[in-house]
């Protein structure tokens, strides 16, 4: 194989949000709907946008990914690595810039995508096998079902097999199917620690036949872990790229630095976040909840005026936007120096179900006669079952139903009418 | 590894020729696509494909049975089951085309937002529905003039090179309607009150549409407004005569009708066009 070809040009690629004026109607003039006709109608006749305000999510990146090479994207919430994985994957259009790729690309920007509930997991898995364009397969598709180990399940409904097992599907069809560029968000963040396994052989058996992956992640220990490069993105812009190890000692450096560096002038806000993002105990961060285990939520931010009093408030929602949890905790002022905080918000183990959340920080302020001001930032994560034994859902191979999975008790016993209750086994 | 594809993706302003190149690069997608929509419109409904028979049969007798027994539209020799029929064909396909394909790029929408998918194809894949329940109206009005070619001893179709002209009225209606539906189905992701409104805006058209009486009962001095203002008159009245003979054929009619509805296309294609790239960006 060629080694010096390079799988992926990225050149001078920017990306423009026109963002929407806040609109606080439900309905009429000053609802969102209508705002967004105006914005669509001024795209249509390519007017620009003045309704809103421009914002640049990516600006300027140039990156190459040769043959048989790993490369990890870092970067802050919201600095622009799953936008950059969107517009490689085609699902958005660039502003600025082109992106050349070499080879049969397979994407997974978000788990369980493409598949339909109502479609038996079979018919599922020759769709997908068709939208990737090759010929219906009946190896492959045999392949997918071990992998995916719903080869029980074959003819019955997606949307009746096990919890999960979306999951593992997309899983198992990313890595089956024959593509010579894979792009993934939190790829090694799901499953246990099986499936880790198969997704590092799979990743290495891409590198030997001279493809490429490239993967967004939180989990920075992974991404040193298996990555050649990393590219670091922030705010936007490419800030580093280079060997994994050089870059993740730059980023982590460059975000204890940012925590330190207190410059209440910088802005009028009393309080500016950081970075918002889910935890282990030991305060790494990492790229998906494991149910049976602790997590937390970690907020940084500063508190550049420390004479007013400020609230943090964390707010755990479910793919529906419903809130699952919200808490929320007042810090009275104390001196006047500007000090770098940390609150951190424990999710205990067999809290949430298997499912995909958003978390939310909101640091909220009021300074005498103005307007309560807040700032906030928010990151996307999923839950994900590792252990069965340790499950809820121990034994079940029915839909996982529930906005939580606490651990509750059980007591099973042979009905005893004259004794009034249950009579052990 | 044997054949290597190279894809570029650039930055520049979207160009009808970059779509259509773009859906006939995806042209894959398009069975999957079509069986998917197509399917979609049963899921959850008891009477399941029988909607396909049901939905355009509804009206015709609801039509039949009210113009007949009740208020009498003066038709000819024409019996008014056939006069409706023939007419109303064109007008069904129409209306459930846009009805259908208002839903449809919403159902696609989860799908837009996880994987590429040349929005171009959805509208194109929507017309399964729409195609069929076509095939049930002409089945009923062969029947229907089976019927009286038994009881009165008249076949009602005319059987002469007039009748080419039918599948020009047919292809007219759906191209009007695809072009409609397009817009509407962009529209109705960002406001869905569309989808609603526009059951009524089609039920409300019909009557401004000579379907249930003949053109030539409107008042004289009238009938250039049908004509300017409405597409569908020019496409419905041509039909009607191809089917049936029943009218005359204006070929300045049709021709008016074919220079809107290809101006309508252009003009629906170009909003398509450009609000694909604003539709990734919100979805």
């Amino acid at each position: 194989m060629n080694g010096t070809t390079a799988r992926i040009a990225v050149a001078n690629l920017s990306k423009v949000f026109d963002l929407q004026k806040r609109r606080k109607g439900r309905s009429g003039l000053s609802s969102r709907e209508l705002a967004a006709m105006v914005q669509l109608g001024r795209s249509v006749l390519r007017r620009g946008v003045r309704v809103g305000r421009r914002f640049y999510a990516l600006s300027d990146i140039n990156l190459e990914v040769g043959s048989g090479e790993i490369m990890g994207i870092i970067g802050r919430n919201g600095a622009g690595k799953s936008t950059l994985l969107k517009i490689l994957a085609r699902v958005l259009d660039p502003t600025e810039g082109s992106v050349r790729l070499e080879g049969r690309v397979a994407s997974l920007l978000e788990l369980g995508a493409g598949f339909n509930g109502d479609l038996t997991v079979s018919e599922n898995i020759s769709l997908h096998i068709a939208l990737s364009g090759s010929k219906p397969d009946p190896d492959l598709e045999k392949r997918i079902l071990t992998l995916s180990e719903l080869g029980d399940y074959r003819d019955i409904d997606l949307d009746d097999c096990p919890g999960g097992a979306s999951a593992r599907l997309s899983f198992a069809t990313l890595i089956s199917v024959n593509s010579d560029i894979v792009l993934a968000d939190e790829m090694l963040a799901v499953g246990d620690t099986r499936f880790k396994q198969l997704c590092l052989d799979r990743i290495g058996q891409v590198r030997d036949e001279g493809g490429c992956v490239l993967f967004v992640s939180h989990d920075l220990r992974a991404i040193a872990q298996i990555c050649d490069r990393v590219m670091w993105i922030d705010r936007g812009k490419m800030r580093l790229v280079g060997s994994a190890k050089e870059v993740i000692r730059a980023y982590e450096a460059e975000l204890h630095a940012k925590i330190s560096a207190l410059d209440p002038t910088a802005s009028d806000d009393a309080a500016q976040i950081i970075d918002l993002r889910l935890a282990s105990r030991a305060g790494e961060p990492i790229g998906a909840l494991r149910l049976n285990r602790a997590s937390y939520l970690e907020c940084v931010f500063q508190h550049l005026r420390p004479d007013i009093p400020i609230s943090l408030c964390f707010e755990l929602t479910n793919g529906r936007k419903q809130i699952i949890y919200s808490a929320a905790r007042t810090i009275e002022p104390v001196g006047t120096d500007p000090r770098a905080m940390r609150g951190r918000l424990k999710i205990p183990p067999h809290f949430l179900n298997e499912a995909g959340y958003q978390a939310r920080a909101k640091v909220r302020w009021k300074v005498d006669n103005e307007p309560r001001k807040e700032v906030e930032m928010k990151t996307d994560f999923r839950a994900v079952d590792s252990d069965a034994s340790e499950s809820v859902w121990a034994g079940w191979d029915g839909d996982r139903r529930g906005l939580v999975a606490p651990r509750l008790a059980w007591r099973f016993g042979i009905s005893d009418r004259k004794r009034g209750r249950a009579k052990p086994l | 590894m044997s054949e290597e594809e190279v894809l570029v993706i650039e930055a520049r302003p979207a160009s009808l020729r970059g779509r259509v190149r773009a859906a006939w690069q995806y042209r894959h997608y398009y069975p999957i696509l079509f069986k998917e929509i197509t399917m979609r419109k049963f899921r959850n409904t008891l009477l399941s494909y029988w909607w396909l028979i049901l939905r355009p049969l509804i009206p015709v007798v609801i039509a039949v049975i009210t113009f007949t027994l009740f208020i009498e539209i003066e038709t000819g020799d024409l019996p008014y089951g056939m006069f409706f029929l023939s007419g109303y064909i064109c007008w069904h396909l129409f209306q459930s085309t846009v009805r259908f394909m208002s839903r449809t790029m919403m159902w696609m929408r989860s799908v837009m937002k996880k994987m590429y998918l040349p929005k171009l194809l959805i509208p194109l894949a929507s017309i399964g529905v729409p195609l069929v329940e076509l095939a049930v109206t002409i089945v009923a009005i062969l029947v229907l003039a089976g019927y009286y070619y038994f009881t009165l001893d008249t076949f009602y179709i005319s059987m002469s090179w007039q009748l080419l002209l039918f599948p020009v009225g047919l292809a007219l209606s759906l191209i009007f309607a695809m072009s409609v539906g397009m817009v509407v189905s962009v529209i109705a992701l960002l406001m869905r009150d569309i989808i609603f409104s526009i059951a009524y805006v089609m039920q409300m058209t019909m009557f401004i549409t000579p379907v249930i009486y003949p053109l030539s009962s409107v008042p004289e001095h009238l009938q250039w407004l049908f004509i300017a203002f409405n597409p569908m008159t020019g496409v419905i009245e041509t039909s009607r005569w191809a089917l049936t003979g029943f009218g005359s054929f204006e070929p300045v009619w049709l021709l008016v009708s074919v220079v809107q509805i290809s101006l309508i296309a252009a003009l629906c294609l170009t909003f398509f066009t450009r609000a694909e790239s604003y539709l990734s960006d919100v979805a």
